[in-house]
């Protein structure tokens, strides 16, 4: 049974801790992980609640197949109100934390209220307690993590932790464990800074027994073979996702200067190919990873000679050098390690910096404004600046530590139109107009402006045959088309749901599709012994969608809000942007094949009563009802 | 006889298993992109050809052109430039 | 003798004279009536004649092509500097027991580094009793060769000895560090093709790689002990994060093994076949000198406070099976991978 079956409930404001059960038939119907996290979302945390708040409550959900053998098994969801958008927060983290959780014997750990000292979470072998960590205050990532477990006297304990981004009160502060792996969007280090808890550190010393041993080896097995034989494989292990940085650059749409063109021409400086022939020492995996496509790397030469660490993975190296305009790897590695080491989200340190280096280029903002800080692309040392500005929430810096959306309104509403957000979340480093089923996904993901939800990489395979076989329209195999595109981002939003649930890594379930729902109910019906289906887990999936729908719609989101910052729909992509040039995002029709799709009312993009009674979500229907939502 | 030359520029996977940025080749009549990989093939040995049409696009960029993304049996003019680029997927 | 043929003797006997960096008579053939002389034993002598080392004299319009620094010849090799030290020849002497000898082919199997002469993947030369045998259009290194000469009697003969380590040794790297040629040494059968030969692998572990990701403690523990539990694992990766330092901890089943020796209990035996330790837990009383004598912090002490040791899955060991970047192996150092 590789669930553990079991809840720790800890209030930071009584000091009280409880073990609570987990029913068969909750785990049946959310999976774990993230759908685990949602379901506890939507009953825990209503609209009333200031996310900042001891009402709020971080869930931190793993899944049931996390802490097996299976490729990637090491993911772990931390979730609660957002106090960066105000509606809901998720984030996900590799590395090892995740599995540690499951061998101290827990699937989730719901963290409410606020302590009155800073503190941190123990969690050991079927229980916790909370000490004290007034010794932690101050400190960065990477000294905390070292900090607990020399106090512990235990290399092996796993510590999820945050930085001073998150003390200072910085809204896209994120939840970091093994130096660098971050849970790192929509805030949840603010939220943990809220309540006064420096860290959740975890050492687990249990095991997860099967329920047919030999079936889930040799599924498993099985499962390794096709990765290594997958295409994916090696460009995986040799580059990961820094990759991108070139293959973005070919395809035209690599965020450049702020998303003003897709093309950088200093791409080869900083891309991913450069940076394995130069300087990366090693591949690095998560735990129990077949395709360790994480590195380490250390530069040997330049001003930031000396600098080491594991990563980046692309939207840090793309985020700090053709986003705003920096050609120099090591200044963009740099910048990736001050956000790991203050602990910050670097997609949207990113978008604010180069949301601020925009309004500098076109007048907007004067030297004046920043304090002095010239904020020219590719000024390296003003973006450095700019990330310790914000990290101790001083000068410019304080302007931009609550977001991008806070950051126009405090510069102007000129400015409004610059930032770009999606439901007050900042956007990664690709140009949506050269990938228009991502941009879909950006648009309607239920965090926010993510490309996590949804990743829908079929719209890149071109194999016309396939997009009518899936989705019915060959146009949906390429990422310049509209049609179909509605129904390929359904189809990744569930598998991302899956992967989020079961807590794997979506590499492998999303991008290389291993893993069948089908296959997905075999080896949980092998590992846990409970009657998951392939008709069940695609439910399941499509259960979870409507559960984060129905949380953000009662949050005020509608279809209004499922849109993308203006120049995605209006102004073309330059010339020189090879086969991206002149495309915008003509997003409404895409939109209403997605409700479509959905089952959603097309007006509104809410779901319909009789679609969440089918889904068994009769209690949410009563709920958004009597909001008047459905 | 006029050759003609293709210049191949590596990106992504084949760039670190060939150990190569770019390579140039030289053909008696003008070569399609298959014809070209053959070339690598022929020079590179090992994987280099089975990697090329595995998972990679083909990009074309001529002398004036943008580039575009094309398949094995498109012809390149004298003095092309073919870059073998990954796959754009999830990240 | 002709004065080309003079030529080759003396480069010949020059190259070897200098490896040997000693005085040798140079033995030549019975071309031009030069008797063969030294310290032979008599039997030697006669095989040696009988051998007919050196017929390639005899053949007319033979060419050698002697470098004087490096000595490498096209077809048959002199060796007749060699018979200066009868242990080289050992055969010769026909040592109590050997009945039986082997001819072997020594094949270049990998290049390694950067050899300076044109050897390739591929070429061989053989062993035929006491004479090497070069394929035309082949070429052996003179240094490699002298460096695995030591080898070859011992490959060629078959003798029953306990803790015999010779014949799970095939492979030789040559001596050069810029050439790293590996030879891989195959006993022939009758019909001249490579015997099977008995491995003796042991768990090879190459940090550099390790990814630290922890999925062979997984395999360990779900093969072991049937269940996902890493902290039960007899394979532990050590890390240290900050400087992307992952080292797999796990027994290298040594020869003489200090982890044995230490036991005051007489806890730890080798198993005969694998090599592999094994730990009696009734016998181990948890002092964990074991673990302060191994110098590769590979014992294990679990909840029940007993050692635990590597045992190889039997022979076929699950980790390294599941491993992904070839961090840990089993095998033989040399082995091509």
């Amino acid at each position: 049974m590789s669930y553990c079956g079991k809840a720790l409930r800890v209030n930071l404001t009584s000091g009280s801790i409880n073990v609570e059960d987990l029913s068969e038939e909750l785990l049946l119907g959310c999976i774990g992980g993230r759908g685990l996290n949602m379901v506890r979302l939507y009953d825990e945390v209503p609209p009333e609640v200031d996310a900042l708040s001891p009402e709020n409550k971080l869930f931190l959900g793993v899944g049931p197949l996390t802490g097996t053998a299976f490729p990637g098994s090491g993911r772990i969801n931390i979730s609660a109100k957002s106090p960066q958008t105000g509606k809901l927060g998720d984030s996900n983290a590799g590395g090892f934390f995740g599995p540690e959780l499951k061998f101290a014997g827990f699937d989730q750990v719901i963290i409410e209220g606020q302590a009155t000292e800073m503190c941190y979470l123990l969690i050991k072998d079927g229980g916790a307690e909370i000490r004290p960590a007034q010794h932690l205050r101050g400190l960065e990532v990477f000294a905390t993590q070292e900090k607990v477990r020399e106090e512990l006297a235990d290399p092996k304990v796993q510590v999820a932790c945050i930085g001073l981004a998150a003390e200072n009160g910085v809204k896209y502060a994120g939840v970091f464990c093994n130096l660098v792996r971050a849970a790192a969007r929509t805030g949840m280090g603010a939220v943990m800074a809220s309540k006064n808890l420096k860290a959740v550190a975890v050492r687990g010393t249990g095991g997860l027994v099967p329920h047919d041993r030999l079936k889930v080896e040799a599924m498993l097995a099985a499962i390794d073979q096709q990765i290594r034989g997958h295409a994916e494989f090696q460009p995986r292990v040799l580059l990961g996702t820094t990759r991108l940085v070139h293959a973005l650059n070919e395809a035209g749409c690599l965020a450049t200067r702020h998303f003003q063109t897709g093309r950088f021409e200093g791409a080869e400086a900083v891309s991913g190919e450069y940076l394995a022939e130069k300087y990366k020492k090693k591949s690095k995996g998560c735990f129990s990873c077949t395709i360790p496509c994480s590195r380490f790397f250390e530069l040997t030469d330049g001003e930031y000679a000396g600098l080491k660490s594991e990563g980046p993975e692309f939207e840090g190296l793309a985020g700090f050098s053709s986003r705003v305009g920096v050609s120099d790897i090591g200044a963009a590695l740099k910048g990736v390690d001050l956000c790991n080491r203050y602990g910050m989200d670097v997609i949207s340190t990113s978008e604010c910096i180069s949301f601020a280096m925009e309004l500098y280029q076109r007048g907007l903002i004067t030297l004046e404004d920043t304090g002095g800080l010239d904020l020219s692309w590719g000024n390296s040392e003003s973006v450095l600046e700019l990330i310790r500005q914000i990290t101790y929430r001083q000068g410019f810096g304080d302007l931009l530590a609550d977001g991008v959306v806070k950051a126009a309104e405090r510069l102007g509403a000129d400015t409004a139109k610059y930032a770009m957000h999606v439901k007050g979340l900042e956007i990664f480093q690709a140009d949506p107009r050269g990938l228009k089923g991502y941009a879909l996904g950006v648009a309607v993901a239920t965090r926010g402006g993510d490309h996590l939800r949804a990743e829908p990489s079929f719209e890149f395979t071109e194999n016309p045959q396939e997009g009518i076989r899936r989705f019915g329209a060959a146009e949906s195999a390429f990422r310049l088309e509209y049609k179909g595109k509605g129904r390929v981002v359904k189809f990744y939003e569930e598998r991302c749901v899956l992967a989020d649930s079961l807590n794997v890594c979506k590499n492998t379930l999303v991008n290389m599709e291993i893993l069948s729902f089908a296959e997905a109910a075999e080896l949980l019906r092998a590992d846990t012994g409970l009657a998951f289906t392939e008709e069940g887990l695609q439910k399941s999936a499509e259960r979870i969608m409507n559960i984060e729908r129905a949380y953000i719609a009662r949050e005020g989101v509608r279809r209004r809000d499922d849109t993308l910052p203006q120049r995605f729909l209006t102004e073309p992509l330059p010339a020189e942007c090879g086969p991206s040039a002149g495309s915008v995002v003509e997003l409404e029709p895409m939109l209403d094949e997605y409700y479509a799709a959905r089952g959603w009312d097309k007006a509104t993009g809410l779901p319909t009563r009789k679609g969440l009674e089918a889904l068994g979500l009769d209690k949410i229907a009563a709920d958004l009802a009597k909001r008047g939502l459905v | 006889m006029a050759m003609v030359t293709v210049e191949v520029e590596y990106l992504g996977v084949i760039r670190l298993l060939l150990k190569k940025k770019s390579d140039t080749f030289s053909f008696d009549a003008e070569p399609s992109v298959e014809e070209v990989v053959a070339a690598i093939d022929a020079r590179h040995g090992g994987q280099a050809a089975q990697e090329c049409f595995r998972q990679l696009f083909i990009l074309y960029r001529g002398g004036h052109g943008p580039g575009q993304v094309v398949d094995r049996q498109v012809i390149l003019a004298d003095r092309s430039l073919l870059k073998i680029a990954s796959l754009v997927t999830g990240g | 003798m002709t004065k080309r043929v003079q030529r080759a003797n003396e480069g010949v006997s020059l190259a070897l004279l200098g490896m040997w960096n000693g005085p040798g008579r140079c033995r030549t053939s019975r071309v031009g009536g030069v008797v063969a002389a030294g310290s032979l034993p008599p039997l030697a002598r006669k095989q040696a004649s009988d051998h007919a080392i050196f017929p390639v004299l005899d053949k007319p319009g033979w060419e050698a092509q002697a470098f004087s620094q490096s000595g490498w010849h096209r077809g048959y090799l002199y060796l007749s500097s060699l018979i200066q030290d009868k242990r080289f020849f050992c055969f010769y002497s026909q040592g109590e027991g050997v009945t039986e000898m082997y001819n072997l082919r020594v094949v270049v199997e990998e290049i390694r580094g950067f050899c300076d002469l044109p050897m390739v993947p591929g070429d061989y030369f053989e062993v035929q009793g006491g004479k090497i045998i070069v394929p035309p259009g082949k070429h052996i290194c003179l240094w490699a060769l002298q460096s695995l000469m030591p080898m070859l009697p011992l490959k060629q003969r078959k003798i029953d000895e306990e803790n015999d380590w010779v014949p799970y040794t095939k492979r030789i790297c040559c001596p050069d560090p810029n050439g790293m040629v590996i030879y891989r040494i195959d006993v022939l059968d009758e019909e001249n093709k490579a015997v099977e030969e008995e491995v003796r692998p042991r768990m090879l572990v190459d940090a550099d790689k390790c990814s630290g990701c922890r999925a062979c403690e997984l395999a360990c523990s779900l093969a072991n002990f049937g269940q996902f539990a890493p902290d039960k694992a007899l394979i532990q990766i050590a890390k240290q994060e900050t400087a992307g330092i992952d080292a797999p901890l796990v027994c290298r089943q040594c020869g003489n093994a200090p982890c044995i020796a230490a036991c005051p209990a007489g806890a730890l035996s080798k198993e005969p076949v694998t090599k592999a330790v094994l730990v009696d837990e009734e016998r181990c009383i948890s002092c964990r000198l074991c673990l302060k004598a191994c110098p590769f912090d590979a014992i294990f002490f679990g909840k029940n406070g007993k050692a635990g040791i590597c045992h190889l899955c039997h022979g076929n060991p699950s980790c390294t099976r599941k491993c992904s970047v070839g961090a840990i192996t089993f095998g033989r150092k040399g082995d091509v991978r």
